[in-house]
């Protein structure tokens, strides 16, 4: 199935939780400083187990940018 | 002066200039930058985690947090919507309710949109945020701002980037005079007058960007603006005389010689 992550594409095989794709980019529950929106909702760090990843999901892994 | 603070939402800075984190040359210049304003208080925004290279975008190697208080804008957001979610991440990511909260109209003139931001920052508040609102330098909105719970209200000079320093002067004053919570003057700073005009016009604080990351010589800048910014508040509290349209000698009249008229030769 289909999913984008940070505007790209990803396949992935089967439904899973948001830590195991987040797992896959060499983020887990320690990465300081990060957060995580799957289709225009915050996910919380306490429920990155627990959050099931369908398909058409779009995850936004954001970090502190240059800002005025 | 020495206890001349900027409190805002019960946090004293000893600062009243506060710098944005884009734009810079290089990450030195930047943090030459922060040291030579003399700044306490940076903005950072929120944007996407690069994979690829994940310290390429980040921000945060460049900012000591023990000696910088981080404030997260909402850049970029043209709903309410946007922007609510952006400080939610905001906070999460950076542990700090604090939101410079920013809803703009298009890209071209980066004008605050006035229904969106108000929105947003009613919910905001409702979440516990300490919402300083980008805005209009509109009396009005800005007295609504401060009913619904801003900790600050922020507006603009001239637009974003502009360097055109403060166009509307009467508003500004206005908007002093009617708040009881700090302004901040946010976006159109050129140079060091604007700081000092600013400050002068009651500003609690000056927020900078562009004029000196763009700057020739950005350090230098950053130092001239620090002390335009401490300038223009002594000024405001020493209380500027009135203008006048006539003359008025500084030298008294009183003890002049009489001198009879003679020829020069």
């Amino acid at each position: 199935m289909e999913i984008s992550v940070n505007g790209k594409k990803m396949f992935i095989g089967s439904p899973c939780c948001l830590d195991a794709i987040l797992g896959n980019l060499g983020i887990n529950n320690l990465t300081p400083s990060i957060a995580i929106a799957i289709n225009g909702r915050i996910v919380f760090r306490r429920n990155w187990g627990q959050t099931p990843i369908v398909s058409g999901d779009q995850i936004e892994v954001i970090h502190a940018a240059q800002g005025g | 002066m020495k206890h001349d603070q900027l409190t805002i939402a019960g946090k004293a800075f000893n600062s009243r200039l506060l710098l944005g984190s884009a734009r810079y040359p290089n990450s030195k210049a930047f943090k030459e930058c922060l040291e030579f304003s003399g700044t306490e208080i940076v903005t950072v925004s929120l944007r996407r985690l690069s994979f690829e290279n994940p310290l390429s975008t980040g921000i945060l190697k460049d900012i000591d947090r023990e000696k910088y208080f981080l404030l997260p804008n909402t850049a970029g957001c043209y709903t309410a919507h946007e922007a609510i979610l952006t400080a939610q991440l905001a906070k999460e990511a950076l542990e700090t309710e604090w939101i410079k909260l920013e809803v703009i109209v298009d890209d071209d003139t980066l004008m605050p949109n006035s229904n969106e931001l108000l929105l947003a920052a009613e919910e905001l508040i409702n979440q516990g945020f300490v919402v300083l609102p980008y805005c209009l330098d509109d009396p009005v909105l800005c007295q609504r701002l401060e009913n619904i719970g801003c900790a600050a209200v922020m507006p603009l000079g001239s637009l974003i980037g502009s360097g055109m320093g403060i166009l509307n002067p009467d508003n500004i004053q206005t908007i002093k005079a009617h708040a009881s919570i700090p302004m901040i003057i946010d976006a159109g700073i050129g140079t060091a007058s604007d700081i000092s005009i600013a400050m002068e016009l009651g500003a609690d604080g000056v927020l900078v960007n562009t004029a000196i990351a763009q700057a020739n010589f950005p350090q230098q800048m950053a130092e001239a603006f620090k002390h335009a910014c401490i300038a223009g508040r002594l000024a405001h509290r020493a209380g500027r005389i009135p203008k006048v349209s006539s003359a008025r000698a500084s030298s008294p009249q009183k003890g002049k010689m009489e001198i009879t008229s003679c020829s020069l030769g």
